[in-house]
C-alpha cells in the first residue's frame, strides 16, 4: 500500500524512466517520446507492457490493470500516466 | 539449480505437501497456503520459525483479496516469485445430474479460478525477471472421460488449456508453463474409493498398482527444474500407464 503518494510529475518521470530502462535493458535504443506518443511507437511490445506494469507494481504496489482499467484503454504514454494517477488517487 | 522461490497452493497435505517437502530438500524457498493447518505445516514452522525458507498462511483460495495480499507478501519477503505450483483442488464427485450447485461452484472456484488468479498475480514478477515457471496440477481425468467426475474433469482440462495458452504467451519471456496429470495415487481423493473401485483401477493400470505421492512429487520437481528447461506447454502424464 502506498504511504507517500507521488505527484503527477513524479509519476510521469518514473514511467518515462521505466520505459527507457526497459528498452535499454533489452538492447533497444530509446527514442525520444512525449505524452502524446503511442506506447507502441516508443518501441514497447505488448509483453514489454506487462514487464513495465510489473516494474511499476514493484515500485508503487499497485496495478491499475488488475481491476480498475483495461489495458486496451491505454494507447499513449499520457494514457498510461493517467491510469496510474487515477489508481494512486483511488488508494 | 539455484535457490528458487516456490509458491504452492494447497501445500498443507497430500501432493502439495510432498512437492513442498521436495522443494525444501532441494534448497528452495517455499511459500504455501491452505484453508486448514496440518502436521506437515506445523513441522515446517517448528523447523523454521523465522520463515527464512518456509512460510504458510491460512487462506481460503476463494478469497481473491487474501490471495493478492499473500502473493505480495511472499514477493516482498523473498524478492519475487520464481515458480508457481497450482495444486489447490477439491474433488466433488458424484452423478452430475444430482450435483449440488454449491459443489459445482466450489469446484470451479477452487480448482479453476483460484489457480488462474494465482497465475495472474505471480506472472508479473516472473515477467519482470524474464524467468519463471508455472506448474498446473491436472489429472488423467482431464484426458479421459470417467463417470462421476464431470466437473472435476472440466476444471482440470481447463487448466491444461491455460497451460498451453500461457506457454505460448509467456515463452518469449523465458517463462515455462506445464501441466502434470497424475493418475491414481495414494491420496485423500483415492482413499474415498471402495475396495472394488480401487481394484478395478489397479487392474486397469499396466504397472498394476497405485502411484505414491512421492513419485508424483518427483515428476513435479523435474518439471520445475532446469532438467526440463526445454519443456513448455506440455501435459506430462504420470499414471502408471492407465491412459495409454
Amino acid at each position: 500500500m502506498l504511504t507517500d503518494k507521488p505527484t503527477e510529475a513524479e509519476i510521469e518521470e518514473t514511467i518515462h524512466r521505466a520505459i527507457v530502462e526497459l528498452l535499454e535493458d533489452s538492447g533497444r535504443p530509446a527514442q525520444a517520446f512525449d505524452e502524446e506518443d503511442d506506447l507502441i511507437s516508443t518501441g514497447l511490445t505488448s509483453m514489454d507492457m506487462a514487464a513495465l506494469v510489473a516494474r511499476l507494481a514493484r515500485k508503487w504496489k499497485i496495478d491499475p490493470f488488475l481491476e480498475m482499467k483495461s489495458i486496451t484503454e491505454v494507447r499513449t504514454v499520457g494514457d498510461l500516466c493517467r491510469a496510474y494517477q487515477d489508481c494512486i488517487n483511488a488508494t | 539449480m539455484g535457490q528458487q522461490v516456490v509458491l504452492i497452493s494447497g501445500g498443507s497435505r497430500g501432493l502439495g505437501a510432498a512437492i513442498a517437502r521436495r522443494c525444501l530438500d532441494t534448497g528452495h524457498i517455499v511459500a504455501t497456503f491452505s484453508r486448514s493447518t496440518s502436521s506437515f505445516l506445523e513441522e515446517q514452522r517448528d523447523r523454521d520459525p523465522q520463515g527464512d525458507r518456509f512460510s504458510c498462511a491460512s487462506i481460503d483460495g476463494r478469497d481473491g483479496e487474501a490471495l493478492r495480499r499473500f502473493v505480495d507478501t511472499v514477493a516482498d519477503r523473498y524478492g519475487g516469485v520464481d515458480v508457481l505450483v497450482n495444486n489447490a483442488a477439491v474433488g466433488r464427485f458424484g452423478l452430475f445430474p444430482l450435483m449440488r450447485l454449491s459443489e459445482l461452484d466450489e469446484s470451479l472456484d477452487v480448482n479453476l479460478r483460484t489457480n488462474i488468479l494465482l497465475a495472474r498475480l505471480c506472472t508479473p514478477y516472473m515477467v519482470s525477471r524474464m524467468a519463471g515457471c508455472i506448474l498446473n496440477i491436472s489429472s488423467v481425468n482431464a484426458l479421459r472421460g470417467n463417470a462421476g467426475v464431470a466437473v472435476y474433469s472440466a476444471t482440470k482440462a481447463a487448466l491444461d488449456g491455460l497451460t498451453r495458452a500461457l506457454a505460448r504467451e509467456l515463452g518469449p519471456k523465458n517463462i515455462r508453463v506445464n501441466s502434470l496429470a497424475p493418475g491414481y495415487f495414494d491420496s485423500e481423493m483415492v482413499s474415498s474409493l471402495t475396495e472394488r473401485q480401487l481394484g478395478k483401477l489397479v487392474r486397469s493400470t499396466p504397472l498394476r498398482r497405485l502411484g505414491t505421492v512421492e513419485e508424483i512429487a518427483e515428476v513435479a520437481l523435474f518439471l520445475i527444474s532446469p532438467a526440463a528447461a526445454f519443456i513448455t506447454g506440455h501435459t506430462l502424464v504420470a499414471d502408471g500407464g492407465i491412459t495409454c
